[in-house]
């Protein structure tokens, strides 16, 4: 059926999956997030007899990492079916679960800990990460500097091989194709060649650490007392700048690159790095439409659904997308290559390589959907693509005129109040709810600023030939266990279906509690 | 109550700002205007204040309401009443800004470039060895940033490319319109790197003697023969006039505006002993001269410098001269550079208006070196309020240099005690010698050895630095260096300095004042300087602002003494009052009355733009009795300026519309017709006219194009490189038929719809090329990425590579290049595809750039 598969003149070894996770233990980081749930339910569905997995849980206070495993990770929609399907008691034994976090030295296990599995864990897939655009940098370098870091550590004392989970946009500012052989050691986006060595990571993290603790000290002997926020924007503002400087879009993707050069200055260390593009919707595992977080394209979704015509982006410009599910069946995959001996390979998890979905496109299928989903037989003209000043410029024009509205309402509601007139609770209703409109609309233009670098000033198209090849020297057997076929996916079904329907069930409620892109 | 209290703090703000407003006003002599003053009143229309007394006005507002103001208020508000409302709110939101914060200097010195010839080496020489490390922290207006030697090297690679694309010839003069500010550093190194001479020139520092500004920099450009300039926003009106009114001058353009303009084309990098910068002289003494210096000589200089100032890893530079200065361009941003120290640069502008920024800046960065001319001390020790320097530590500044004009014992005696208290120590005031003819400095005073001076007041300015040397020849200062401009060496070998002096049984060189400013009145030599001091003494002068000259008397052949002091006295009793005091004073100290006393105005006398005396402008002012005139309003002197030049910029302005127009219509015609003729050849199914209709619409473009060598009939899959706009259909002109392109994403907009010529169809997916090339298509495949991209980086997307593997079509490598409208592209040998995509790819590459060798 694949088209595109040559059949090599020399047949390389075949990866067998199965084999290779009945043989040796796994140790998971991350496991409560949107990737690690379904590659632990792809471990537990696919390969039941794999041989053993040690799982790093975060503790809270007063809550047992085995109870917040039963609610939060097994308790989860996505795992629910499996667990029904297989039973508790097909696995369950063969989970250890272990108190600790990724940011902390060797992830707070103790030296005994890492000692006894010495030598049984083979691989260690490490999936914790903060998807965060511009937090404090501090809390950015805790999950995906640190974090990296400790795996490297613990990698080591265990004697296993590290699969790390980045993101394709490390690469930073684009426009088209980025490829997956680029050099990871020494790389900033705006880099002029091999030859330039104007960034050397781990200055860059010393010079983080060091800004970082001054801004707390200089806060802590400050006379006047700072307030919390004040620090954490000074934060942000210092992770904002720095990445800006070097070409890094955000400080999530800048902080993530710094991470895997930990890990590729490594020279004893056997790695796979795997960069998914933008994390959607499952195709079909655990079932069709499985999506949690409002991290990445929910959003623009909902901004979408909620009728928004104009949008700035690159029409030609194609989505990033890829399902969460094709993403764990990669890392799964990257594993058991890794297993076998295909180390310290990239694996880039993109989609519009090989069948790319123009920016153009989504937005006008998703407002064909909303006019049906509305019953809004009514033309009124579809989507329009607009520049990002003119975006501005729309957004600034509707803010003001909420606010001149809401200031007549409050007006008005004064002068009723004020000669006795009836409607002033009416008044007084409407000038709120202007007001929360505005708020709305400033959210949604933040918002659309966010993902401006995503849809406007960058054009991505990661290479994917490395998930390909690895993909192709699966087992039969594995093959089908572990799809990679972006090429077959219908994009638009796919967008109605999965990913639109997907967020307005399991995200939209969680999500709309605090803000609204309704306009 | 509360509701009320802000009320009643604005209006005693808006009165206090009324108030001060209304005495500056008395003190210009405004009556009328103060009279009528209100708090709506417009500064510039009503109250006819021009910029500068707005800074006075800001300056004193700050000194009497304790605060500080931002440099913005000019700007946003032109009312009293809208002073006091901003004044309100920056008091308010002030604390949550946040700060920008300078880190000291590591103790680690960074390795020096001892290998390095030319500027260029210098900056790559940082770039490489200590990348990442922030070179400057430019702080301005209380805000701040650090930059590095990559992002100066970025910046300035893309300015070249810019300067390059507009045609500059190699060795160019180009002069620089900026103020102390990233852009600067750009356009300076963009300028050396396209291998033409930046021309740094003053930015204008008076607007209400604009015309006189800009005659002397036109003056400037037509004797140096400048070819381009580079000025910034503000200055754009005056940058047009310029450019009319000196025909050398064939473009004028921001930073910004080159940054984008891109183009390949690198050139040789300068040599040694080429022209580096062309440096301006103060203009002390008559117009500002400018002078070339070689890299080589920069480079002397800066090594003698260093060699004298015994460079450490704790070592920090502080500067608010202005780049356009010898001392600040050389003597400061290129030597901390050289030596890989972090530079704090503020801009003079700052400084003048709040002098203790310079401090704070040495005290934030723990500044160990920082040069000024004598008068900025002078300014500190004299109006530096002591409240405005709470807090300051001075003690790690253990050379404060002076230099650029004559060393006052007064001054150094006033600036120690004064500044004592926070920290400063004595023993770091270094007097320095130097002049642009000789790179920057030519003597500098020991570090630590405290400043010295003879039984006249005179000071010395220490032994000349390695690789200089000094003579004294009937009185003139001579010298000889390895720093020496070629264009003043004399032919012995030594170069007139033009000043008097002489050297001490130590070796140390003590200046006694300049040549031409030396006043010979009767047979008796007089010294301005010690004439100026004199004046000073007496009250009611302002500080650093007396002027002593000499006026050729024609009725005694001999020379008449003229002083000339600033005050802020008004009425014309208090300034006799003056000027007897001053009378006195010189007399005091010459033995003799001056001839002559002037007593003018605050803000008269002309200085340059360092704020150092213009003696030869003092004298033409004198001889054309228009001394002390205050100056126009700025909108006076912009109305005469535009009425001087509005002839050259309106036929300048038609001729550039006329071939806009033109070109416009050409392309338009060009785009028509790529357009039509695709729909043509569909519509007729005639695939043989392709080249013909890319043939006309490149003409009509005024382009060529050309293929070197043989593209297979059918069933290939071709790759070619990007190298500009119309590449696609400069391929259509070379092909006999049309082809089928292997996505057509990396050609959206870029194009339009004249692609549709080079090709009939679109394979997008790996299937569809596939099949393409099974059907005996040629594929041509362009890389995904910008346009301009080196073809050895080009990136090639690998499905239609992998479509050529799977049919088994060789891939013809094609190089497509660009000369002087002409497109050419070079078929290299097929290249049989190999199992590994990858390698092909990398194969393919090397292909394409080999075909451009």
């Amino acid at each position: 059926m694949r088209v595109d598969l040559l059949p090599s003149p020399v047949q390389p070894s075949l990866i067998d999956a199965t084999q290779a996770f009945r043989d040796t233990e796994i140790f998971l980081t991350g496991a409560n997030g949107f990737v690690g749930k379904v590659v632990l339910g792809l471990l537990v569905d696919r390969f039941p007899d794999f041989k053993h997995l040690h799982i790093l849980m975060r503790g809270k206070a007063g809550n047992p990492p085995e109870e917040r495993f039963q609610k939060d990770v097994l308790g989860s929609p996505s795992l629910k079916p499996i667990v029904e399907r297989r039973g508790k008691a097909a696995f369950l034994d063969k989970i250890t679960l272990h108190l600790g976090d990724v940011s902390q030295p060797q992830f707070g296990l103790t030296d005994e800990t890492l000692a006894s599995l010495r030598g049984r864990v083979g691989i260690l897939i490490n999936c914790a990460g903060l998807v965060e655009f511009f937090p404090p940098v501090d809390e950015s370098f805790r999950s995906n500097v640190d974090g990296a870091e400790c795996s490297v550590v613990v990698a080591e004392k265990l004697a296993a091989k590290l699969v790390h989970i980045s993101t394709c946009f490390v690469c930073g500012e684009s426009d088209g194709l980025v490829e997956e052989s680029e050099p990871i050691l020494g790389y900033y986006p705006r880099r002029k060649g091999p030859q330039d060595r104007s960034f050397r990571f781990d200055e860059e993290i010393k010079f983080i650490r060091e800004q970082v603790a001054a801004i707390r000290d200089r806060a802590a002997r400050s006379p006047r007392r700072i307030a919390p926020k004040e620090i954490a924007q000074q934060l942000i503002d210092l992770g904002t700048q720095r990445a800006a400087q070097w070409g890094w879009v955000n400080i999530y993707t800048y902080s993530k690159s710094l991470g895997e050069q930990i890990i590729a200055s490594q020279p004893n260390l056997e790695w796979a790095i795997v960069r998914p593009a933008i994390v959607e919707a499952a195709l079909e595992f655990p079932f069709p439409g499985w999506v949690e977080g409002g991290r990445t394209a929910a959003p623009l979704v909902m901004m979408a659904m909620a009728g928004l015509r104009h949008w700035p982006l690159r029409p030609d410009a194609p989505m990033e997308v890829v399902p969460v599910d094709q993403v764990g069946t990669s890392i799964l995959t990257a594993a058991a290559a890794l297993h076998q001996g295909v180390k310290n390979k990239v694996y880039q998890i993109g989609t519009a390589d090989s069948n790319p979905i123009p920016l153009g496109s989504i937005v006008d299928w998703m407002h064909e959907e909303y006019r049906r989903e509305k019953k809004k037989w009514l033309p009124t003209g579809g989507v329009k693509i607009v520049s990002a000043a003119t975006a501005k410029r729309r957004g600034e024009r509707l803010i003001a005129r909420l606010a001149g509205l809401q200031y007549l309402a409050t007006g008005m509601r004064k002068v009723a109040q004020k000669s006795g007139l009836p409607g002033r609770r009416a008044l007084g209703g409407l000038a709120t709810q202007l007001r929360m409109l505005g708020l709305q609309v400033n959210i949604r233009e933040q918002t659309l600023a966010l993902y401006q670098p995503f849809m406007l000033d960058n054009r991505f198209i990661f290479e994917a030939e490395n998930i390909r090849a690895a993909h192709a020297s699966l087992t039969e057997a594995d093959r089908a266990k572990l799809p990679w076929s972006p090429e077959q996916i219908d994009w638009r079904r796919y967008w109605i279906d999965n990913e639109v329907a997907g967020i307005q069930k399991w995200v939209a409620a969680e999500f709309m509690k605090g803000k609204s892109f309704k306009i | 109550m509360s509701a009320t209290a802000p009320q009643v703090e604005q209006l005693t703000i808006e009165q206090q700002v009324m108030e001060i407003v209304r005495e500056l006003l008395l003190q210009q002599g405004k009556e009328r205007a103060a009279a009528n003053l209100k708090p709506s009143s417009s500064f510039e229309r009503d109250l006819g204040l021009a910029s500068l007394d707005l800074v006075e006005l800001m300056v004193r507002c700050e000194q009497k309401l304790e605060l500080e103001l931002p440099d913005e208020i000019a700007e946003q508000a032109d009312t009293p009443a809208g002073w006091a409302k901003a004044i309100q709110q920056g008091t308010q939101e002030k604390s949550a800004e946040s700060v920008y914060r300078i880190v000291p200097p590591s103790g680690v010195i960074a390795p020096e470039p001892v290998a390095a010839e030319t500027l260029v080496d210098i900056l790559r020489w940082h770039v490489e060895q200590t990348p990442g490390k922030t070179h400057i922290h430019l702080l301005d207006a209380g805000a701040g940033r650090g930059i590095t030697c990559s992002q100066i090297l970025d910046g300035a690679e893309a300015v070249a490319r810019g300067l390059l694309a507009q045609g500059i010839e190699r060795g160019a003069p180009v002069a620089i319109l900026l103020p102390n500010g990233e852009e600067f550093l750009h356009a300076f190194f963009g300028i050396v790197l396209a291998g033409a001479i930046p021309l740094p020139l003053f930015p204008p520092a008076d607007v209400t003697r604009l015309t006189e500004y800009m005659e002397r920099q036109a003056n400037l450009l037509r004797k140096t023969g400048a070819r381009f300039l580079i000025a910034f926003q503000q200055v754009r009106s005056l940058a047009r006039m310029l450019r009319v009114s000196v025909p050398g001058i064939t473009g004028v353009a921001q930073v910004d505006t080159l940054r984008e303009l891109g183009s390949r084309t690198q050139r040789k990098l300068p040599a040694p002993h080429e022209t580096a910068i062309l440096q301006l002289t103060s203009g002390t003494t008559g117009d500002a001269k400018a002078i070339p210096l070689t890299h080589a000589n920069v480079l002397a200089d800066i090594r003698g410098i260093g060699r004298r100032v015994g460079v450490n890893g704790h070592d920090a530079v502080v500067s608010w001269l202005p780049l356009s200065s010898d001392l600040g361009l050389v003597g400061c941003w290129l030597f901390a550079m050289y030596y890989g120290i972090p530079l704090t640069l503020l801009s003079p502008k700052e400084f003048f208006e709040r002098p203790e920024t310079w401090f704070w800046a040495i005290h934030d960065s723990r500044g160990t070196l920082s040069a000024a001319p004598n008068f900025s001390y002078e300014m500190c020790a004299r109006r530096l309020p002591m409240s405005a320097v709470e807090g300051v530590d001075l003690s790690c500044w253990r050379m404060a240099v002076n230099a650029g004009e004559n060393v006052m014992g007064e001054t150094i005696e006033h600036f120690t005690r004064r500044f004592a208290a926070i920290g400063f120590r004595p023993e770091a005031m270094a007097p320095g010698y130097g002049l642009a003819e000789a790179g920057v400095a030519l003597a500098l005073s020991d570090p630590g050895a405290g400043p010295w001076c003879d039984a006249e007041g005179f000071y010395s300015v220490g032994r000349p630095l390695e690789g200089a040397e000094v003579r004294i020849y009937n009185g003139h200062v001579q010298f000889r260096a390895a720093s020496q401009s070629p264009s003043v060496r004399g032919e012995d070998g030594w170069t007139d300095s033009g000043d008097l002096g002489y050297l001490t049984a130590e070796g140390c060189l003590v200046v006694t004042g300049r040549s031409k400013d030396v006043i010979v009145r009767k047979g008796r030599t007089i010294s301005p300087q010690q004439v100026e001091a004199a004046a000073l003494q007496a009250t009611g002068v302002r500080a650093s602002s007396a002027a002593a000259i000499g006026v050729k008397d024609t009725s005694t052949g001999s020379e008449r003494l003229v002083v000339i002091v600033e005050s802020l006295a008004e009425n014309s009793s208090d300034q006799r009052r003056v000027g007897e005091g001053v009378r006195r004073s010189v007399e005091a100290a010459l033995g003799e009355p001056p001839d002559e006393v002037f007593v003018i105005p605050p803000g008269t006398l002309p200085k340059t733009a360092n704020g150092k005396l213009r003696r030869g402008e003092a004298i033409e002012h004198y001889r054309q009795r228009s001394l002390g005139r205050e100056g126009r309003a700025p909108a006076v002197e912009m109305a005469a300026l535009w009425q001087r030049n509005f002839g050259a910029l309106a036929a300048a302005g038609i001729k550039r519309w006329l071939r806009t127009a033109t070109q416009r219509i050409r392309f338009g015609a060009a785009r028509a017709t790529a357009r039509f003729g695709g729909w043509l050849i569909s519509t007729l199914n005639k695939p043989n006219w392709t080249a013909s209709f890319a043939r006309t619409a490149l003409s009509l473009a005024g382009r060529r194009a050309m293929l070197e060598g043989t593209l297979p009939a059918a069933g290939c899959l071709v790759v070619a490189n990007r190298c500009g706009h119309p590449d696609p259909v400069a391929l259509a002109a070379c092909l006999p038929r049309r082809v089928t392109l292997a996505g057509a994403e990396a050609l959206h907009g870029v194009l339009g719809a004249s692609e549709s010529l080079l090709h009939n169809s679109v394979a997008s997916t790996h299937a569809e090329m596939v099949a393409a090339l099974r059907r005996g298509d040629v594929l041509v495949l362009f890389p995904d990425a910008p346009i301009g991209v080196a073809a050895e980086r080009c990136r090639f997307r690998l499905p239609a590579l992998r479509a050529a593997q799977e049919a088994g079509v060789p891939v013809v490598p094609l190089a497509m290049d660009e000369f002087r409208l002409r497109t050419t592209a070079r078929v290299g040998t097929p290249i049989d595809p190999g199992p590994s995509v990858v390698e092909l790819r990398n194969r393919i590459r090397e292909a394409i750039s080999g075909l451009y060798a």
